[in-house]
């Protein structure tokens, strides 16, 4: 039996957009104080990321071109980082996990997150290229609710900045609740601000990235691609 | 005695062989022998309807006909099963090999290269005591038969005149079976310094007189010839200027305030009212919704997108319409209102319904087995042509698309489509202000469409990407290994697959090689001008360039000169025509297994000696069903997909989600969950993938071999003519 992933880059030839979501499982993601989380953060961060991306797979499914075009892969992070899903179109019929948080290890590695989202982007990308299957430029999705326990993300930070310089990466950078580190997400996106998550609203934020991804999967080029008003879940 | 479909058709057959053939018959208590196949292909050319066709329909009613007098008399008798040869022609040398040995044998035929093989088989050197073989033809003046060295004086004329060189002058100036045929360029008739056969019988005396004013009968196809009579177009009686500079379309916002949705009611210009049904889907400008007109769509702008501009050009669209009348405009999805909401202020248009599934659904290989099942490479072939008369209507109506793309073409089937999207058409000046990446030809890329004024050339860039993609089944022309976005692709201008003696690169991995190395060389040189950096000097083709090579390309497949397989398996098998034709040297080998011809190329011989292989004694038809049967389960395309990347198996904890909906993740190292990476995704098994499994391609017929262990050619022989 073929391995269906890659028999899915020959048998489908829609140019691909690459988006990978770099999410946060620290303790402080359960919203207990206790465990580090902000005051402003009600109810259970966690939990409603995951209905996030529950919404956000539905969302890419109904569309016919996204549902083709959109590959997906999921790293979570604290102090360490882990691949929870490979790049797959959600045509595969894959359905994401519901993420649990770390409660042994604790931390914030920014870095080391998205170090290995970087990673899985550029194999994808030479998956691509070794399969002649054209690309729009990935989108790297980062939410993170604290500051970085480590210094990783000082390097990581200046190569995804000159990716996004060199038009070679689209980033979007969320802070979760009061005490995220805004600066420290600046680092990472030259041309476009963190954004804060008005308190806990993943649905809606997902929503809206759900829709983007099937605008820019429907590729037109002209008008500006708008994407939808994000005031549905940005905090202003 | 045998007599094949060229010779039913002859305008000559009834006279002749009612009175020449059918007293000898009865007389030695013999029958016609036809074979099934026949008759199936004189079924088949009664059944033709393409223009052009009636002379052969009429020639086949009056063959069929023929054979059920024959029958009447008593001196008919058809033979034979179905056969994995695609022609009886080579269903005949595998008969007359098999019977040759047992009783003499006679075709009647109007087939040069037939009669040549037919006749060429008594030389055979590999078999002993082979009874007389016959071939006679039907002429004007009745029944001839036709000696070896006639057959191939006539062969080697009609080669000549493909050829376009002087003909030989005199029958027996080539010696048979020769190895190679000659490479364009060198005079027909030259001695050969080969030694000639020793022929087993007798030879046979010169051709008697008179044989210049034989008649050949029907005319053998000529590659790639054009069958059809193409039919006159009639110019639309509806049309728009085409300006040279485009107009400023106001940007200027007309706002509103009303939100509109399912239930909302928008009025159109004479009053009449649509409620907003069931949003059917977004674009990059609005939304499309159902209204309580059934066949009405509406699409709403985004206050964001709601410019003058676009109402003025609405206006002129809605006001001068289309030649509704013309037979191409079916199925074009003109903006027919526009509509204004509750306070008076306008959000978009009505049009008619389309129906349908978008091109880019069927751009999946799974999703168009799944669509449509049965389609082979003809439909596709149609559904090309179909397009291209839809682009061609437009253009003569003065109206450039634009937007070409495959989400703007709705398809029922391969004859019936839908174009949507119609507002952003390029008509009198007013542009055509959004583009798809993958079909913005090179000189467009980067450019503010708002401000471009698109020419044919530019949309004939558009128009080759698309029939590219529908013949592909959605491959870009430019996608290549190592390549990068659609845009760089585009601007590189690397067009990767190879045609004819120049070599492709970068050629992407699948079915995607074989898919083009076998349309016909007409197309396969259209893409790579239009497409090529090579080339860029020379014109794209036009709609109409288009139109033609598409009508000869699915004639070709029709004629099965082209393989209509939607998966080719193996780059396009060249005939002997095509090598004479093209003036490669080349042997033509009998498989063993079908005793079909195949070619094989000098310079392939020479490497395969070079390299120490055996040369090839099947053909590649047959070799492959003895692939397949080898392999358990029959065989299944094996793409060699690049890329080390292999699944890691799901780990156990995880293993027990089938039971639950959606599975969860936890981090490695956390107590209670045994220590792994969870890289693998799980699949639960519970019915959730969405697609379904592949229907089964229609393979071409592979014979299998009875259990005993007998050959291919005598269960097929034997299912031919029983005990004999």
């Amino acid at each position: 039996m073929r391995d269906l992933h890659l028999s899915d880059l020959i048998d489908n030839p829609t140019p691909r957009v690459p988006v990978c979501l770099c999410l946060d499982i620290s303790p402080s993601m359960s919203g207990r104080k206790e465990w580090g989380a902000a005051p402003d953060i009600k109810g259970v961060p966690i939990d409603e990321m995951n209905t996030g991306v529950q919404l956000f797979y539905n969302i890419l499914r109904e569309d016919d071109q996204a549902r083709n075009s959109a590959e997906l892969a999921i790293v979570a992070f604290s102090g360490e980082a882990w691949k929870v899903r490979e790049f797959e179109t959600v045509s595969s019929g894959s359905v994401p996990p519901r993420l649990e948080l770390d409660t042994v290890k604790g931390g914030t590695s920014l870095g080391a997150g998205v170090d290995l989202a970087l990673q899985m982007l550029e194999e994808r990308k030479e998956q691509y290229k070794q399969n002649a299957v054209e690309y729009f430029q990935p989108w790297l999705v980062i939410m993170t609710d604290g500051v970085p326990t480590d210094q990783k993300h000082l390097e990581v930070s200046k190569r995804c900045a000159q990716l996004v310089s060199e038009d070679r990466l689209v980033i979007f950078p969320i802070g979760i609740g009061g005490h995220a580190d805004l600066s420290a997400l600046k680092l990472f996106s030259p041309r476009r601000d963190p954004a804060q998550l008005a308190t806990i609203k993943f649905p809606a934020f997902f929503e809206w990235l759900g829709k983007s991804v099937r605008r820019v999967s429907n590729s037109r080029v002209g008008t500006k691609v708008t994407l939808p008003n994000p005031n549905t879940w940005m905090e202003l | 005695m045998f007599i094949d479909t060229s010779s039913l058709m002859h305008p000559n057959a009834r006279q002749v062989i009612l009175t020449e053939l059918a007293p000898k018959l009865q007389s030695n208590g013999n029958k016609l022998i036809v074979l099934d196949r026949v008759v199936g292909e004189l079924e088949k050319h009664r059944a033709a309807i393409h223009p052009g066709a009636e002379e052969k329909v009429a020639a086949a009613t009056r063959g069929y006909e023929l054979l059920l007098e024959l029958t009447r008399l008593g001196l008919l008798e058809v033979k034979g099963a179905d056969a994995p040869q695609p022609f009886a022609d080579q269903l005949f040398k595998t008969v007359f090999t098999f019977h040759m040995t047992r009783h003499p044998l006679t075709l009647i035929t109007q087939d040069i290269s037939l009669m040549v093989d037919i006749l060429g088989l008594q030389e055979s050197k590999a078999i002993q005591y082979i009874k007389p073989i016959a071939v006679v033809t039907i002429t004007p003046q009745g029944l001839h038969p036709v000696s070896p060295e006639e057959a191939e004086f006539r062969y080697q004329r009609k080669m000549a005149r493909l050829r376009g060189t002087p003909p030989p002058s005199q029958p027996g100036a080539q010696p048979m079976g020769q190895p190679y045929g000659q490479p364009a360029g060198q005079p027909v008739g030259l001695p050969a310094a080969r030694p000639t056969a020793v022929p087993l019988r007798p030879p046979q005396p010169k051709a008697p007189q008179g044989w210049e004013t034989l008649t050949e009968g029907p005319q053998e196809p000529e590659p790639e010839q054009q069958a059809t009579v193409r039919q006159p177009f009639a110019p639309p009686m509806v049309v728009y200027q085409m300006p040279d500079r485009p107009r400023a379309m106001s940007e200027a916002l007309m706002p509103v305030t009303l939100d509109l949705e399912t239930g909302s009611v928008l009025t159109g210009s004479k009053g009449v009212q649509y409620r907003l049904g069931r949003c059917l889907g977004e674009g990059g400008e609005g939304e499309v919704y159902e209204t309580s007109n059934p066949k009405l769509v509406a699409k709403l702008y985004f206050p964001s997108h709601l410019t003058r501009g676009r109402l003025e050009k609405l206006l002129l669209m809605v006001q001068r319409g289309l030649d509704w009348k013309h037979p191409d405009a079916e199925g074009i999805c003109w903006p027919t209102d526009l509509l204004i909401d509750a306070q008076g202020k306008f959000r978009g248009y009505v049009m008619p319904k389309a129906k349908g599934k978008t091109l880019n659904t069927i751009f999946i290989r799974p999703e168009l087995e799944r669509h449509f099942p049965q389609w082979t490479r003809l439909d596709l072939g149609e559904l090309c042509v179909a397009v291209l008369k839809k682009i061609r209507f437009l253009h003569a109506s003065g109206v450039l698309i634009g937007d070409i793309n495959p989400r703007n073409f709705l398809i029922t089937s391969e004859k019936e489509i839908s174009l949507v999207d119609c507002d952003s058409y390029q008509v009198e000046g007013y542009p055509c202000p959004v583009g798809d990446v993958q079909f913005t030809p090179p000189e467009l890329q980067g450019l503010d469409f708002s401000k471009v004024l698109r020419r044919p050339e530019n949309e004939a860039f558009a128009v080759s990407t698309l029939l590219f993609m529908i013949l592909h089944v959605g491959k870009p022309p430019y996608a290549q290994v190592d390549g990068g976005t659609p845009a760089e692709n585009i601007r590189n201008m690397h067009f990767p697959y190879t045609v004819g003696d120049r070599k492709g690169s970068k050629i992407p991995p699948g079915p995607y090689r074989d898919i083009f190395s076998n349309l016909t060389r007409k197309v396969k040189d259209g893409f790579l001008q239009t497409f090529d950096k090579e080339h860029k000097d020379q014109p794209r083709l036009s709609v109409e360039e288009w139109l033609y090579l598409m009508e000869g390309y699915a004639h070709a497949i029709r004629q099965g000169w082209v393989s209509g397989d939607l998966f080719p398996e193996g780059a396009k098998q060249l005939t002997v025509e095509d090598c004479v034709r093209m003036g490669i040297p080349f042997r033509a080998i009998l498989c063993k297994d079908c005793g079909g011809d195949f070619v094989l190329l000098q310079k392939d011989e020479e490497r395969m000696i070079r390299e120490g292989r055996m040369l090839p004694d099947l053909c590649p038809d047959c070799r492959k069903a003895r692939v397949a049967r080898r392999q358990t389960g029959g065989g299944g395309t094996a793409y060699r997909v690049t890329g080390a990347h292999t699944r890691t198996a799901p780990s156990p904890a995880l293993g027990h989600q089938t039971a639950q909906p959606v599975p969860s993740w936890r981090p490695p190292g956390q107590a209670p969950a045994p220590q792994q990476r969870a890289t693998a995704p799980v699949r639960s098994t519970a019915g959730q993938r969405p697609m379904p499994p592949r229907t089964p391609q229609p393979q071409p017929p592979v014979v299998q071999t009875n259990p005993n262990g007998e050959g291919l050619l005598q269960s097929l022989l034997r299912s031919l003519f029983g005990k004999k």
